[in-house]
């Protein structure tokens, strides 16, 4: 009872008053000061710290610093060497031999060699392990990988059943890295600990829910050419790397305003607008590799009549359409392969025109009596929920009775894996190849629902999958995107746009397709 | 008096009950699954089959509560679908977050409310009195995130004096603790000190109304005396209700707060948790959350026979 | 006076709410000597509480001396600041409530409030004032001072908290005690003891006392002076005897008979056949358990009580809080199951199925304004019985309704009046209309005048003793008032603790009360009782020999 003495309760007063002061204005701030630390908020947390199995985007951005595969991409998204020195591929595309680099060490010291690639590869296609891309490697989709063989200490071959095209660019998949992993990064039980891989950054801790920290990996040997993409030659400058767990934008904001953090990757358009007047502040854009879709259910009932899906398209100003969603900072994108990708060639520049009266016709045509169509969306990414009300009230302009429903963002997960929808607004994450993303377009409707299930479409996909040729398999894409348009199972809008908003402190610092914030050979001053 | 609280404490068992009950089932019936928030985009069936059968999410909800609840009982939450974290070691570090903040602004706004109030009361309808009622419906008007916002404007962006982001413990690092502290404690202290003063004053307006007040000034005592002798120990029985109810609610229901800061606490798991569909934490978190706010309370009625002589005979 | 030293002295004094507003207590003056003893006597409104009050410097919030000098001990006290009348309060004056049990602190020690004042104010050390409280304590017949001042104020009873304020108020040895009420809202057997140990410690003292009461039957022979108010003006000023013997203002003397116990003229019209038999009759409440596999115990709040009520007939039970009374009055209108024996009304047994009973049995509440709906008019609240059986058309409910009015003697021109727009004593009258609109047989009076000044008491037990020889019901009254119960009731039940312990014809039970109980509750009581001539004299009663 501190009421019964006056002095008692003056005392806890006095005491409180002086906590307050004399902690408020002294050493503010020191920390987050520090030219040793470059800090990056994340979103959300990164799930695990186990490549490719539990992971989300945030996941990859604090791996790509700690872990490196075989191949990744450059800036351009062609695949080169990383964790290899070379890569000797046999002419029937079915043997892949891999030359280790000189030097590649692991963060506990240890040099890497075949075995240890061996034997990540095998813990890492055990089904048990859950290893997400585990369907490139299995035979679900194109070939098998036969045999994972060490010939030397730094020599590893890898055998497919049948020929592929595409393996490099598997391999490279940003999302789902085959990593070099010293083994112990596992307990005795098989267990995941932390990585302990070979990249410029070695992994301290992680805090869930607060941050990862990662620190200077010193005997990091860079592999010799440009840095580009994910690979070349990459310098750790600055001593930690921690990413920050935060989840508001605004907190996010605020505290990059106010120099507590570093980098803010993949900020939304709308709010680098505001940083623009920031003089502390750079916002820096790139083309981005997300494709924004108005997803079309071929199998409605009303929708699998091919003339309202067309009407539908026809409907839209899509050229403003993106201008005004993408409030200014990307161009429609009519194919489902990004524009940042050597296959982007004009062809996959042809859209659909802007004709509403063609639209009003094909709809008439097609016997449509203003039965309403759902379009679904959520407020998750306020991109995606910006393009449904612009396209609603496009598709009104026509006669297209549309609702849109607004669902919370794992609600309309389960309905589209379930492909129940008629439309919907949607956002398909980075894939780094031409082919990965038309698999994102085209797929078996009994395997996946919410996919294109056309045959002439599947053959395309498979042939372009198969050459080794390029320019056939130019030639495929192409008509893939050319059946696309003339099918529209999906309207593409746009990329969205990868917009990094930076500290004026770093330098050094560049945004690319990949979209994962890139943090060797960039200094941090006062 | 002890078979009072024994009464108290074995009524938990039910209303937790109760509780787990409706979360099973409302969790699972909310469209969304687990699976595919972990999977998002990326088609993989066969993956989508083995980890819903590792989750045993295929099972009826029945036999899926039975076998969680059997867990439940030996304090084994089970393990987060998402980090495969322990679900109650992550509960315990996140309430030690949210307990600091909560308990310091709990504390600082109950001496605030307790001090103005009184003075209010005491003042009623002077200057003072006016100032101090104004500002507290004002305190009661703006919601905690707005302060919050405000806040974050003010001393970290502008004159960035106070770091907004993140939280380091006091065991760690107990000056920078502090500095983390200081934005989010001020911001519930703002938000929540309105009503608690508000309740103060009145209750102090009818405690000062009543005859052994007049009594006690009838024997010469001065003001200071009947105030703080005589008032506030009888305005400190609703008081403290008032206070334990803050408390609970705030340990597990200061997301906002902990979203604007940035503060690794309960309120926040709980909400990430929802929107990721992680069942077994949601499960967990949801549990503790309620018997935390029954346990805060049943601590707080057992705080009353020290404050009002009246229960301890009754009870 | 006579001689002793003048120690208030109360000039022209005038009170009002606000500046502008009518003066609620209208140049009263008045003068009191060391040692002396000085009433003020008044119905609620009258203004007594406020001249003390304004004395000890405590009006309520908005009340203010208009005008006028208060002097204690020579000393102005009007416009003194507060600080300086905070210093005198206690030291020089100071004040006993009504109600004890919430005049004292709930939440502090009795020792507590007992000697605070003097160690803040440095007057003794903490040890000296423990002993000067432990003295008054024994002063007032406190048994185990010791105890007591350990002691919270909800584990005494209201005639111990009474005695603990009285040496409370006499700690700082004050030249003047003000007790407004002191003994009103005591149980009717402690008021005279506790009146008696104030003004015989306050006399040791030599500290003049300032003694506001309602009764005058109570204070005049304990006071000196008399000082009658009406609304907030003097009426009359004189010596006590003086005041009784020769009252000098039509007031006065109404006061005075409403005091005085009114015998019923003659003997009512009583029927030889009962119409309500209460044979050996007990009611337990279930106490609570804490758990439920314990043992069920039970309260016994009547036990083993018998009595009948005859036409035309008043039988008053009386006891104190707790006695069981108002529980025996709920258990004749159905409105309780009793534990064992058998309740009988107008032959047939009680049930709790409400319908007949209630027609035959009705009910007078204690407090009217609590039992009548805020909402409903005089007439609709009188009408309401008759609306329940929907024989009766509008036209006869409306005549019935108006006739039953007049009957109590309520204009016409308050038929659309609500509750709060009455009086005490109309609000009462609106009661008894209603409760007698159905007929009945038999009446439960609990405690109906209770809440009333005396003035108004003697006009509502007229009324009910003329309704009562009109319409012939029984009635049973229960109350705990003595002077009450010796006005209207033929023959009375003395319960206590749920038992009978007397009962009989009253005039018989109050000249020789055979309890011991009775007898303590009839020694506490003074009864006025006039003189041959104009004048009144106060008759304590005695009562010799044992009970059985």
């Amino acid at each position: 009872m501190i009421w019964t003495r006056r002095n008692h309760a003056d005392g806890i007063l006095q005491l409180v008053a002086i906590a307050l002061l004399s902690y408020l204005p002294t050493n503010a701030l020191a920390a987050p000061r520090d030219t040793n630390e470059i800090r990056v908020a994340l979103t959300s947390d990164i799930r695990s710290s186990l490549p490719g199995v539990n992971r989300v985007s945030f996941t990859d951005d604090v791996l790509i610093h700690v872990v490196e595969p075989l191949v990744a991409h450059r800036d351009d998204l062609t695949v080169a060497p990383l964790a290899a020195e070379h890569v000797e591929v046999s002419d029937d595309l079915t043997q892949y031999r891999f030359t280790l680099r000189e030097g590649l060490r692991f963060h506990n010291g240890d040099l890497a060699t075949a075995a240890d690639v061996v034997y990540v590869w095998e813990r890492i296609l055990d089904p048990d392990t859950g290893f997400q891309c585990l369907p490139f490697f299995d035979g679900t989709t194109g070939a098998a990988v036969e045999s994972v063989l060490a010939e030397d200490e730094r020599t590893v071959l890898i055998s497919l059943d049948a020929p592929s095209a595409v393996f490099l660019e598997q391999l490279a998949y940003v999302q789902c890295p085959i990593a070099v992993l010293h083994r112990d990064s596992w307990d005795a039980d098989g267990n995941w600990v932390q990585p302990i891989g070979t990249g410029p950054y070695r992994f301290v801790e992680w805090k869930t829910g607060r941050y990862v920290l990662l620190q200077r990996f010193a005997d990091y040997v860079p592999s010799d050419g440009p840095a580009s993409g994910l690979v070349g030659h990459k310098v750790a400058h600055v001593e930690y790397l921690r990413f920050l767990v935060i989840p508001d934008v605004m907190a996010t904001v605020a505290a990059l305003v106010s120099g507590q953090i570093d980098v803010v990757p993949l900020l939304a358009p709308v709010n680098a607008l505001e940083l623009r007047r920031n003089r502390r502040v750079v916002a820096m854009d790139h083309e981005g590799l997300s494709r924004r879709t108005m997803l079309i259910q071929t199998d409605d009932p009303l929708l699998s009549d091919r003339r309202i899906r067309l009407a539908m398209a026809h409907a839209l100003d899509l050229e403003q359409f993106a201008d005004v969603a993408s409030l200014g900072l990307a161009r429609h994108n009519p194919s489902t392969i990004p524009r940042s990708d050597a296959m982007h060639t004009d062809v996959h520049d042809e859209s659909w025109p802007y004709d509403p009266d063609l639209a009003k016709h094909l709809l008439a045509d097609a016997g449509y009596d203003g039965e309403e169509i759902v379009l679904m969306t959520s407020r998750s990414e306020q991109a995606l929920f910006d393009l449904a009300m612009i396209a609603e009230a496009m598709w009104a302009k026509v006669g297209l009775n549309v609702r849109v429903q607004v669902l919370d963002f794992g609600t309309l997960l389960t309905r589209y894996f379930a492909g129940e929808f008629q439309v919907v607004s949607f956002e398909f994450s980075p894939r780094l190849t031409a082919i990965m993303n038309m698999h994102t377009l085209i797929g078996d409707k009994q395997v996946s629902p919410p996919r294109w299930d056309d045959p002439r479409a599947h053959a395309l996909l498979q042939q372009a999958s198969a050459t080794p040729d390029t320019a056939i398999r130019q030639a495929r894409l192409d008509d893939i995107h050319r059946l696309m348009l003339a099918e529209t199972p999906t309207i593409n809008v746009y990329n969205a746009p990868i917009i990094d908003a930076v500290s004026i402190k770093l330098d050094g610092y560049r945004p690319w397709a990949g979209a994962n914030p890139r943090l060797w050979n960039v200094r941090k001053g006062e | 008096m002890s078979t009072y609280f024994l009464k108290r404490l074995l009524m938990i068992v039910p209303t937790l009950l109760l509780v787990t009950v409706t979360v099973f089932v409302v969790m699972r019936l909310v469209p969304g699954d687990p699976v595919a928030m972990m999977l998002g985009d990326i088609d993989n069936p066969e993956l989508v089959r083995q980890m819903r059968e590792e989750l045993r999410l295929d099972e009826p909800i029945p036999v899926q509560y039975v076998d969680w609840f059997r867990r439940v009982i030996t304090l084994d939450f089970g393990e987060s679908i998402v980090t495969g974290e322990p679900v109650f070691d992550t509960m315990l570090s996140r309430l030690g977050v949210t307990a600091q903040v909560v308990f310091i602004s709990v504390a600082l706004a109950a001496i605030l409310a307790i001090v103005f109030g009184t003075l209010a009361a005491w003042r009623q309808n002077r200057a003072s009195d006016l100032a101090i009622t104004m500002l507290a419906v004002g305190s009661m008007s703006v919601p905690a995130f707005w302060v919050g916002i405000a806040l974050i404007i003010v001393f970290g962006i502008k004159l960035q004096w106070l770091p907004t982001v993140g939280y380091v413990s006091p065991l760690d690092d107990l000056s920078e603790s502090l500095q983390f502290m200081v934005l989010p404690v001020t911001a519930l202290v703002v938000a929540e000190t309105g009503a608690l003063l508000r309740m103060v004053r009145s209750t102090t307006l009818d405690v000062l109304r009543m005859d052994y007040i007049t009594a006690a000034r009838a024997r010469g005592l001065g003001e200071r005396t009947v105030l703080f002798r005589h008032a506030l120990p009888n305005t400190l029985i609703p008081t403290v209700t008032l206070v334990g109810f803050a408390l609970g609610s705030l340990l597990g229901g200061a997301a906002v707060i902990e979203t604007v800061f940035t503060l690794p606490g309960l309120g926040r798991l709980l909400v990430e948790s929802v929107y990721a569909r992680d069942y077994v934490m949601v499960q967990g978190v949801m549990i503790f959350v309620a018997a935390i706010y029954v346990i805060v309370n049943l601590l707080v009625d057992m705080l009353y026979p020290l404050l009002d002589p009246r229960v301890r005979l009754r009870a | 006076m006579n001689g002793a030293a003048t120690i208030l002295q109360v000039e022209d004094v005038s009170v009002s709410f606000g500046a502008n507003a009518p003066r609620v207590l209208d140049g009263v003056s008045l003068q009191l000597a060391a040692g002396k003893v000085l009433a003020i006597v008044g119905e609620s409104g009258s203004g007594k509480t406020l001249l003390a009050r304004s004395i000890i410097g405590l009006l309520p919030p908005g009340a203010m001396v208009r005008s006028g000098r208060i002097e204690l001990l020579g000393q102005d006290l009007t416009g003194l600041p507060g600080a300086a009348m905070r210093k005198l309060r206690g030291d020089q004056v100071s004040m006993i409530f009504q109600e004890p049990q919430v005049s004292l602190n709930p939440v502090v020690r009795i020792g507590r409030q007992l000697t605070e004042a003097a160690i803040e104010r440095r007057v003794l050390t903490p040890d000296a004032a423990r002993r000067r409280a432990l003295d008054l304590l024994e002063r007032v017949k406190i048994p185990d001072p010791a105890d007591v001042m350990k002691r919270y104020p909800h584990e005494l009873s209201g005639g111990m908290c009474q005695r603990v304020m009285i040496a409370a108020a006499l700690m700082l040895e004050p030249a003047l005690l003000i007790a407004d009420e002191p003994t009103t809202a005591l149980d009717c057997a402690v008021q005279r003891d506790v009146l008696e140990v104030m003004l015989e410690a306050a006399r040791r003292e030599d500290t003049a006392v300032l003694l506001i009461s309602h009764d005058l039957g109570l204070v005049a022979g304990h006071a000196d002076d008399v000082l009658v108010l009406k609304a907030g003006s003097l009426v009359e000023k004189r010596a006590a005897r003086d005041i009784l013997a020769s009252p000098a203002a039509d007031y006065t003397r109404e006061l005075l008979e409403a005091a005085t116990v009114a015998r019923p003229a003659s003997p009512r019209d009583v029927g030889s056949n009962p119409v309500c038999t209460v044979d050996g009759v007990t009611i337990d409440y279930p106490v609570r358990r804490d758990w439920p596999w314990q043992e069920q115990r039970f309260h016994r709040a009547v036990d083993n009580v018998s009595l009948d009520i005859r036409r035309g007939e008043t039988v008053a039970v009386v006891g104190e809080s707790g006695s069981g009374k108002t529980t025996l009055g709920m258990a004749i209108l159905g409105l309780v199951a009793p534990t064992g024996g058998t309740i009988m009304v107008d032959g047939e047994p009680v049930s709790t199925d409400p319908r007949r009973t209630r027609r035959f049995t009705q009910l007078v509440f204690q407090n009217p304004y609590a039992a009548l709906s805020p909402r409903k008019t005089v007439r609709e609240s009188v009408a309401e019985p008759l609306l329940v059986d929907r024989s009766a058309d509008a036209v006869s409910v409306a005549a019935r309704t108006r006739a039953m009015l007049d009957d109590v003697g309520l204009p016409a021109a308050l038929d659309d009046r609500r509750p709060h727009e009455l009086s005490g004593g109309q609000r009462q009258r609106v009661s008894i209309a209603r409760a007698l609109i159905t007929q009945p047989g038999l009446v439960i009076a609990d405690e109906p005048v209770s809440a009333l000044d005396v003035t108004i008491q003697a006009q509502i037990l007229g009324l009910f003793a003329r309704l009562q020889a009109s319409h012939g019901f029984a009635c049973l009254f229960v109350t705990h008032d003595l002077g009450v119960v010796e006005a209207v009731a033929d023959r009375v039940v003395v319960l206590k603790q749920g038992r009978v312990v007397e009962s009989g014809d009253t005039q018989a039970v109050f000249a020789n009360p055979r309890h011991a109980y009775t007898r303590e509750l009839l020694t506490a009581m003074p009864v006025l009782q006039p003189d041959t001539g104009s004048g009144f004299h106060i008759v304590n009663r005695h009562f010799g020999g044992v009970s059985p």
